[in-house]
């Protein structure tokens, strides 16, 4: 076993939130940008910087709408990222054991 | 709010190791570092670090009577236990609040009394801002006590506004209220109107819809 049986990319509090919050939409669902930057309590380059990190790693998808004056950013979990996130639960269950 | 962040104490990967596999000893078993090292796989020297950081927080206590690092013993103290408790809880509160922010559980999925109470200081804000009588509240409330699912538990609060609107709503007035020469007890939300429609001479503008807007 070794520490990075802990996926760092998730491991990060801020991350591991944004993760959890789109993981508990349904599938094909998206959040909009400023909905998941009310839940988290994030400002928004802090919240850009984690998502471009997600996104790099292909755990989350962004689309931009624009319908000319109004553009709204969405984002989703990919099933890369969802797969991951499990990933991530297991190993920390089996890290904390039956506690 | 304690629960809404990981303790960044324990939540460090190797740490998160150590106090995890110490917890799993049973009640104040204490363990040799060396053994502590070889159960967890990491590097000579690393567990040493985790422990000092750990012992600084009086979350592990350290007992190196022969003076020899490799014959120390640690144990996991009372406040550890307690901060992992509360991580433990953390975790499996974060994606439950993520869910229930952005869905609705099946009517049929039975209610806790945490649901209820929930429920029941939510009637109690409404009926704080005027959008229940006392009569009225009461049914409610009585409802809302004896729900078992979420179904019945919706079913009161279900033709009331969203309490988040609602505050944004109170919150643009009440910042009004502190400017001298306002007299009280005017309908708040009126006041806001007229305020906008004197300033901008949108006469159409409707003032209740503004705040939620912005919400």
């Amino acid at each position: 076993m070794t520490d990075d049986a802990l996926d760092p990319l998730i491991h990060v509090p801020t991350r591991l939130k944004i993760v959890a919050t789109l993981a508990a939409l349904r599938d094909g669902d998206t959040l909009s940008f400023t909905r998941l930057q009310d839940t988290i309590g994030l400002t928004p380059g802090n919240l850009i910087i984690h998502l471009r990190k997600l996104e790099e790693a292909d755990y989350i998808s962004s689309t931009k709408t624009s319908n000319g004056t109004v553009s709204i950013t969405t984002v989703a979990l990919t099933g890369h990222g969802r797969k991951a996130l499990g990933a991530y639960t297991q190993a920390l269950r089996d890290l904390l054991g039956g506690l | 709010m304690s629960t809404s962040a990981p303790d960044p104490l324990i939540h460090h990967p190797q740490r998160l190791r150590v106090v995890a596999t110490l917890a799993a000893l049973p009640g104040g078993d204490a363990l040799t570092v060396t053994r502590l090292q070889d159960m967890i796989g990491l590097p000579h020297g690393s567990p040493i670090i985790c422990l000092r950081e750990l012992g600084h927080a009086g979350y592990v206590r350290t007992d190196m009577t022969g003076g020899d690092t490799a014959q120390a013993t640690v144990v996991l103290t009372c406040q550890g236990r307690a901060a992992l408790d509360r991580y433990i809880v953390m975790l499996r509160h974060l994606p439950q609040v993520a869910r229930q922010a952005h869905q609705v559980p099946a009517p049929d999925v039975r209610v806790g009394d945490a649901d209820r109470d929930a429920a029941a200081a939510s009637l109690g804000e409404h009926f704080a801002q005027g959008s229940l009588t006392l009569e009225e509240l009461s049914v409610r409330l009585d409802a809302t006590l004896t729900a078992t699912t979420h179904g019945e538990l919706s079913q009161a609060v279900q033709d009331l506004p969203d309490l988040t609107m609602l505050e944004a709503r109170v919150r643009f007035p009440r910042r009004k209220r502190a400017r001298p020469g306002h007299k009280p007890g005017k309908p708040q939300g009126k006041d806001h109107g007229n305020t906008i429609a004197a300033e901008t001479g949108q006469v159409t503008h409707e003032p209740r819809l503004d705040p939620v807007m912005h919400a």
